[in-house]
């Protein structure tokens, strides 16, 4: 069976690889690329191509199968359960409009698109790294 | 059997020269272990020691339980030394036979899958092929003995980036595929920390930490902040290395409490910082209360 | 395991099968030249009729004499077992690191030390037999010779062919095996092995060579000045000296000052007084009806060496090394 989605994995990204992973299956939910009923792929079928370790796979899938995402058939794989909202819809266009808005404010105040990157990395980490509140 | 590798004040001197000394370690099933340490550190001697080629000079190990060298460990426990030993002369096929010849229950179809897919010529005398494919190879007869433990010693340091990435493809699909428990000591950090889950930093002949990469990269972090300041984090953290200019300090900390000075940010550790910052001071080392901190979202398979 | 052994070293094997097939065919071609030589010059028909045939073989050994030359070589052919089949078999392992390979499989060491020991065993002991039997058949004609007394020197009791008869060649070939995996368990180095093997297995079969004459205490045999004492055909001759009428041996000066006469400013000896005193010609010797007896005690010690040396490396191999 030829997965639906593929992963990537940044490295330097400073996010954990098991919430890469799962960040990317919320995209791919998003835009509509997986929808309710697709298996994702097997540890095997994302470690033969990522060469990263098996139990970081099931930690991601785990994680999604908490949010009621996804959710396992014993001996059949991991299967999606329900969609996210996608770009199109409201609660996104807030989210976007938010962030546009933040944006003018702190180019505004003086800060680079460097600077501004320099700010979101941080937080980004700071958010989603393991061990933080 | 829960734990891979288990020693007890393992230990092995050349003369007066200690390879290994004070080993007692712990190494779960089910994990794949990196075993990082510079050159001399007693990485290999303990790999050794662990497959029966060595006998150790003082203190015990047991492998899934039982001598390294009683029968049941044997065919369950597979090896792929440094440089990774073939005979030359065979081919491709009768090294995969070979296989079969020395462990009953070889399985000729997965050892010889991979190494089709990968375009590796069957018919090939093993010495006239390339570095990565006799890698492959040698992990071809590993995995196709079917082990429970799969060791190996520095199994991609000479190799090609692209070949270093297929065989860390195939050793991980393995892994997926079989649950197998996985220990192979490296010193590229970079292929550590997409594969491991637990970590054996050595060091100078002695265990310098053991412990899984989860719990390390929870209790570890780097904290910045001015140097004048610097006392309020070294007096209640424990610093594994610290670096100060005029002004401002460095500090990888092992974290008693959450930091809560408000002068320092603090941001989690990647593995290569930790590993980097542990074998530069040789002397720091892990407290065993490290290896009962066990996180809630441990994994199980 | 078997199958992995045939493997890893058929090619040891094969060239050792090609040898003794060259070697086989030297014996049957030279030996049917020398049947077809005597018959075409009667002295088949001579020996049937129990005669002396001297001259017929004098002919024969002028055209074959030279035949025999090669054995000289061959003596130390068990060598060869120790240098190509012994030294290699653990050395060659750790010093390539394939003893990491082979020693982490499901079989254990000593499985895997007894199966190849066995087969180079096995070996060199099928090799040795053929040898040995097809030289003695090749022999047939000297013998015969011998044995009316026609001459010739190339018998089984003659050091070169007593090496490489009855159970002597393949006690020496199962020794010099054993001096070898001994020596590369050791030394874990191929050619130093090697080296070792070559020095150790001379410093042996150089004494053995004439200590076998005397496993067994050698004959005497006497017989009056002028004559040849009564030595049996196809024995070997230690040594010719002296003996006074009693028997008991005595040097030659000793003899001569008890007849040394003085004549005419000329000192000399007289044979008529040698003889009428007494004195004897003696030769030492071992009979061929020992061949068996000397065989047997050889081979023994050889053996018992042997199985010594195996044990140390098999043991050493399977204790110690990594």
């Amino acid at each position: 069976m030829v997965p639906v989605i593929e992963f990537q994995l940044d490295p330097s990204s400073g996010v954990a690889t098991y919430l890469q992973l799962a960040q990317q299956v919320r995209q791919a939910l998003r835009l509509g690329l997986l929808q309710v009923g697709d298996q994702l792929p097997t540890a095997r079928e994302v470690v033969a191509k990522l060469a990263i370790n098996p139990n970081t796979v099931l930690k991601a899938y785990r994680e999604l199968e908490r949010e009621r995402l996804v959710g396992a058939r014993p001996g059949q794989g991991t299967f999606v359960l329900r969609s996210l909202p996608g770009p199109g819809s409201v609660a996104v266009a807030g989210f976007s409009r938010e962030l546009n808005a933040w944006i003018t404010k702190a180019r505004a105040a003086g800060f680079s698109p460097d600077d501004i990157e320099a700010l979101y990395r941080t937080a980004m980490r700071a958010c989603f790294s393991e061990g933080a509140a | 059997m829960t734990t891979a590798i288990e020693t007890t004040g393992l230990g092995r001197r050349y003369g007066r020269h200690w390879a290994l000394r004070e080993c007692s370690l712990s190494l779960p099933s089910g994990r794949v272990t990196g075993l990082v340490g510079p050159n001399g550190a007693g990485k290999t001697t303990l790999l050794h020691l662990a497959v029966g080629l060595l006998a150790p000079s003082t203190g015990e190990v047991r492998v899934l339980g039982a001598p390294p060298r009683a029968p049941e460990t044997r065919s369950k426990v597979a090896f792929v030394a440094q440089d990774k030993p073939l005979y030359p002369r065979f081919t491709v096929t009768d090294t995969l036979r070979m296989g079969g010849w020395l462990n009953p229950g070889f399985d000729q179809e997965v050892a010889s899958g991979h190494l089709a897919r990968l375009g590796v010529p069957l018919h090939e005398r093993v010495g006239r092929l390339s570095g990565g494919q006799q890698a492959q190879v040698a992990l071809a007869l590993a995995v196709g003995k079917r082990p429970q433990l799969l060791l190996l010693d520095e199994p991609v340091a000479n190799l090609d980036p692209l070949a270093r990435r297929e065989f860390m493809q195939v050793l991980m699909e393995e892994v997926a595929e079989t649950g197998m428990s996985v220990v192979f000591s490296s010193h590229l950090i970079e292929d550590l920390s997409r594969a491991c889950d637990y970590l054996v930093l050595m060091s100078q002949s002695r265990i310098q930490l053991s412990a899984c990469t989860e719990d390390l990269l929870a209790v570890h972090q780097i904290v910045t902040g001015p140097s004048s300041h610097a006392e309020t984090i070294t007096s209640t953290h424990t610093v594994v290395r610290a670096s100060y200019t005029a002004r401002q300090a460095n500090l990888l900390i092992r974290a008693r409490a959450p930091v809560t000075d408000p002068a320092f940010t603090a941001r989690p550790v990647t593995l290569e910082e930790l590993v980097l910052a542990y074998m530069s001071q040789p002397d720091a080392a892990i407290a065993p209360a490290l290896r009962a901190v066990r996180s809630a979202t441990e994994v199980s398979r | 395991m078997i199958a992995l052994t045939w493997r890893q070293h058929r090619a040891q094997l094969l060239v050792a099968a090609a040898l003794i097939l060259a070697l086989s065919g030297y014996l049957l071609v030279t030996r049917h030249q020398m049947a077809s030589y005597m018959t075409g010059i009667g002295l088949d028909a001579c020996l049937a009729r129990h005669g002396t045939c001297g001259v017929l073989a004098g002919a024969f050994f002028s055209r074959f004499a030279s035949a025999s030359q090669p054995f000289s070589l061959l003596d130390l052919l068990p060598l060869l077992a120790g240098l190509f089949w012994g030294a290699p078999l653990i050395a060659r392992e750790t010093e390539r690191g394939t003893h990491r390979l082979a020693w982490t499989q499901s079989i254990s060491r000593g499985r895997w030390l007894t199966i190849k020991l066995a087969a180079f065993t096995g070996a060199a002991i099928t090799a040795a037999a053929i040898i040995a039997l097809l030289l003695a058949w090749w022999l047939h004609p000297f013998d015969q010779l011998i044995a009316v007394g026609a001459g010739g020197n190339v018998n089984r009791m003659t050091p070169s062919v007593f090496d490489l008869s009855g159970t002597v060649l393949a006690a020496s070939a199962l020794f010099a095996f054993a001096l070898g995996t001994a020596a590369g368990a050791l030394i874990r180095r191929t050619v130093p092995a090697m080296a070792v093997t070559l020095g150790a297995y001379l410093a042996v079969w150089l004494p053995l060579g004439s200590l076998r004459y005397h496993f067994v205490t050698p004959l005497t045999a006497h017989g009056p000045f002028g004559s040849a004492p009564p030595v049996p055909l196809s024995a070997y001759v230690l040594s010719n000296s002296y003996a006074d009428a009693s028997g008991h041996p005595i040097s030659f000066s000793t003899m001569l000052a008890a007849c040394q006469t003085s004549h005419d400013g000329q000192t000399g000896v007289r044979l008529s007084c040698l003889a009428a005193k007494g004195f004897q010609f003696s030769t030492t010797y071992q009979p061929d009806s020992r061949f068996w007896q000397i065989q047997g005690i050889e081979s023994g010690i050889l053996l018992v060496a042997a199985v010594t040396l195996i044990g140390i490396g098999a043991w050493w191999t399977i204790q110690r090394v990594n």
